[in-house]
């Protein structure tokens, strides 16, 4: 995603090199880099007035890049150490890197064992932006649509002190209800219980409407979190909602290999539940 | 089928992307808190290493510039045995450097060719005369300072254990590098003799637990006897050494006779041949020989025959170890290691650890058979076998005087732009002892420019054609040089950033008692600045020189017992690096040939099958 630039300026600019080099703008990022170069160069030759016939008197006319510039420098540089990473990531998982570039954004292009092509940018980093947007997703929009639903309604608190209790307002709080066993684990220890205000500034605890009795479990300690994700509010239900199952199918369980394999489903739900709640607090 | 070319202009993004990747792959596996990355295979095998050359070459990669980075490392590590991980991260810099430099440039592709080509001359010319200089001294010799010639076995411990560390976990590292040690005492004076012969002197023997490792004395020679050992009195034996079957050709199994006349033929030509296989036998006991060592199989007649004079024989021993057998005769009593370990990976591995651990002991200390083939000849044969403490002490002080040739150089090249004197003042600089180089002071300067204009006459001419590429760019390669450097002690403390700096607090304090340099800037300037490249660590300590000398040299003393690493080694690296960073960017376009696809899917299984 190239920051915005004047327009104006990038017109300019453009019209006034063009005329003069002859480029193979193939690729945005080169473009932008190269359009980033011609820039800073025609404003120092129409302001000194020299013609630089050597590049290496340039070493003395340069100017320091702005703080815009070295912002979009930095944010550039980022993005290029994430990529990195993740295809690093994915090469010791078994990908292969190929000698070909993505045609979009002109990043390397690995290969899955199954002969698949994958770029890491286009799928993985921009994506992370479009998850949230309702327009382009439904699971979002749902998630939105919900979000609001519980906001307006007043919470109800039967015995259990959820997190919109403590006077710091707990925003985000993962939905800690009706696990038993090894989920419950994970939990910190129960907040004291304060009398149940419907805060209407707070935002939902999430609980959804159909559960019915099962017992209270403990509550996460209080935090101070951003705004709870869509994404990862419908993961925890699921999970959720899978760890319930399971654990009603262990109550009924009558072989030793299903309870086996019940408890292991217990554990990774568990396991999932820890770190989507990790991924709420960071 | 034809070929489709698209040539495709390289880019620098492209090449520092691709680099970039390979530097992601092995930076979690660097450095003394590095992890190790396991490796499986379909057939269920496993391998748990950290050694940069072997995950390197286990990853896919088609990508041909990759391949290229890929193939310097390993042959890289072929030669000197260690450092595949700082190069990757050498270069990686490097790149990173080049790339800021040329934002500004007019042609990004052309500033950067040059700017390789400028930091490839330095480090061919200068480089050598520079570690000697400000490296050296605050380092240790691997000679003997009481017997010239003798190798100090303390300090070859220190730099054996060291090396193993990085390698294999600590325990295991402990027993090697003792038994390492122990062999290289008995060849104390053959140093390049057990690197040339160690595939003869070593055995791996897996099953066994690490710790029992061993020395043997003897060469053990890998082979099952073919014929029973008789049992005999401690005399000496004779051995005899063969590479081809002894044995007259025409009773070899498979070979067709055909003999012509009557019937009694056949039989006469049998017994013929039987009388000349025992007269072979009859010429081994004249000789009083009682072991043959053969590296062909022999045939069961020649065997059931020398079995009857009471021969033993070895069947399929392999070259290396004929060969270290023939040269053994005049060396006494030779010794070999056994190196066991609970599975075939694990004893590989110390196996391998070892051999490189030999490579890198030869760069150390032998620079005879350094030739490089490049086009200027390279000053650098001639360099002291020298050992420097881990930790990224030679980075650091390799940093501090190239940012002091840096800002030398560039006040006499502002000079040079008023005084036309181009490139005689930048000779006569790096001749200059360090102690005025040191001294940017702008009246000792202007007093050097006034002694030198008699040089420039004749200087200049001579000088002008081969160096005007590199006399404007030197300042600038010194600090590109300087700034990439420290990109290795960033990620070996990468997990404690604290450390970081008291290292390089403690490495300044160094040059600063060395007495050599005054100029150095202030402990506290040079913390902050880097404290703000790192995680902003508690400075408090550090600031004040007083009270931060105080403060480092308690911290030096507790690393004082710690590894040491070769400064040969390092230079070697630095200079790998530099040519593999000239090559990639001298390559302009990249032209995909589609009939490439069924070479590379039979490359690939060649490769798989040669694993």
């Amino acid at each position: 995603m190239l920051p915005s630039i004047p327009a104006n300026t990038v017109r300019k600019v453009a019209v006034a090199e063009l005329n003069r080099y002859t480029l193979k703008l193939s690729q945005c990022t080169h473009v932008y880099n190269v359009f980033l170069g011609k820039k800073r160069r025609a404003a120092t030759r129409h302001s000194s007035g020299i013609m630089a016939l050597n590049a290496d008197d340039d070493d003395f006319e340069w100017t320091p890049p702005s703080e815009s510039e070295m912002k979009v420098i930095h944010a550039q540089r980022e993005r290029q150490d994430k990529i990195s990473k993740l295809m690093g990531a994915y090469l010791l998982k078994g990908y292969k890197m190929l000698g070909e570039c993505c045609e979009q954004c002109g990043t390397i292009l690995l290969q899955d064992k199954q002969k698949k092509n994958y770029c890491v940018a286009c799928q993985e980093l921009d994506s992370d932006v479009d998850k949230d947007n309702p327009a382009l997703n439904a699971q979002a929009a749902l998630s939105q649509v919900r979000e609001r639903q519980l906001a307006s309604q007043p919470v109800p608190q039967a015995n259990e002190a959820p997190s919109s209790d403590a006077p710091i307002s707990i925003t985000g709080q993962p939905r800690p209800e009706h696990c038993e066993g090894a989920a419950s684990g994970l939990r910190g220890p129960l907040p004291p219980p304060a009398n149940p205000s419907p805060a209407s500034t707070v935002t939902p605890s999430f609980l959804p409407p159909s559960t019915p009795s099962i017992q209270p479990v403990q509550v996460p300690a209080p935090l101070v979190a951003p705004a709870p994700h869509p994404a990862l509010s419908s993961a925890e239900e699921v999970v959720l909602h899978k760890l319930r199952w399971a654990t009603q199918e262990l109550q009924h369980s009558a072989s030793v290999e299903a309870s086996i394999q019940l408890c292991s489903l217990i554990r990774s739900c568990a396991d999932s539940l820890r770190s989507l709640k990790e991924l709420h607090q960071s | 089928m034809g070929m489709r070319l698209q040539p495709r202009c390289l880019q620098l993004d492209s090449v520092l992307q691709t680099v970039s990747v390979l530097e992601a792959v092995i930076r979690r596996s660097f450095g003394p808190d590095g992890g190790q990355v396991l490796f499986t295979r379909d057939t269920g095998q496993t391998l748990l290493t950290r050694h940069g050359t072997r995950i390197l070459t286990a990853l896919r990669v088609e990508h041909p510039l990759a391949r290229m980075v890929v193939e310097c490392v390993r042959r890289h590590s072929s030669v000197t045995g260690d450092g595949s991980k700082t190069f990757v991260l050498l270069l990686a810099s490097l790149l990173r450097e080049i790339q800021k430099h040329t934002r500004k440039a007019r042609q990004e592709g052309a500033g950067a060719k040059r700017l390789a080509e400028a930091l490839l001359a330095f480090g061919l010319d200068e480089l050598s005369d520079v570690i000697t200089v400000a490296v050296a001294p605050h380092g240790s010799s691997l000679s003997d300072p009481h017997t010239p010639g003798q190798t100090d076995t303390h300090t070859l411990c220190r730099l054996l254990s060291a090396f193993l560390h990085t390698r294999i976990s600590p325990t295991h590292a402990e027993i090697i590098s003792q038994l390492t040690c122990e062999l290289l005492s008995h060849w104390s004076c053959h140093g390049d003799f057990i690197n040339e012969h160690f595939p003869a002197l070593h055995t791996a023997v897996s099953g066994f637990p690490i710790g029992c490792s061993r020395l043997l004395e003897g060469q053990v020679i890998h082979a099952d006897f073919s014929t029973p050992l008789p049992l005999r009195d401690h005399r000496p034996i004779r051995a005899l050494a063969v590479t081809e079957p002894l044995e007259p050709s025409l009773l070899i199994d498979g070979t067709v006779l055909e003999l012509g006349g009557a019937n009694r033929e056949i039989e006469s030509v049998c017994v013929r041949l039987g009388r000349r296989l025992d007269s072979v036998c009859v010429i081994l006991q004249h000789l009083g020989v009682s072991l043959l060592l053969s590296s062909v199989r022999q045939s069961e007649a020649f065997l059931a025959a020398v079995g009857r004079y009471g021969v033993c024989v070895l069947e399929c021993v392999c070259e290396d170890d004929l060969t270290l057998f023939s040269v053994l005769k005049d060396r006494g009593r030779p010794h070999s290691l056994v190196v066991c370990g609970l599975t075939e990976g694990q004893t590989e591995q110390s196996v391998c650890a070892v051999r490189d651990a030999l490579h890198m002991l030869h760069t150390t200390w032998g620079p005879k058979h350094r030739t490089r083939a490049t086009e200027r000849t390279a000053r650098t044969d001639v360099m002291e076998p020298c050992v420097i403490s881990v930790g990224g002490t030679f980075e650091f002080l390799l940093h501090h005087t190239l940012l002091q040739r840096k800002h030398g150089q560039t006040h006499s090249v502002t000079h040079s732009h008023t005084h036309t004197l181009s490139h005689t003042d930048m000779h006569t600089l790096s001749h200059t002892d360090t102690h005025t180089l040191s001294h940017t002071d702008m009246h000792t300067l202007s007093h050097i420019d006034t002694h030198t204009p008699s040089h420039t006459d004749t200087h200049t001419q001579s000088n002008a054609d081969t160096h005007t590429l590199s006399h404007l760019d030197n300042p600038a390669v010194s600090g590109m040089l300087a700034e990439a450097l420290l990109s290795v002690p960033r990620q070996i403390y990468s997990h404690n950033p604290r450390h970081y700096l008291e290292a390089h607090a403690h490495t300044l304090s160094c040059m600063r008692n060395h007495g050599n340099s005054t100029d150095l800037p202030e402990i506290s300037a040079v913390l902050a600045a880097d404290g703000s490249n790192m995680v902003q660590a508690d400075t408090g300590s550090g600031s004040g020189s007083g009270s931060g000398v105080k403060e480092v040299t308690v911290w030096s003393s507790s690393g004082s017992s710690s590894g040491v690493e070769s400064v040969s080694c390092k230079y070697q690296l630095i200079l790998a690096v530099l040519q593999c960073l000239r090559s990639l960017l001298s390559v302009d376009t990249v032209l995909h040939a589609n009939t490439s696809h069924t070479l590379s899917h039979a490359c690939q299984r060649e490769e798989e099958e040669g694993d």
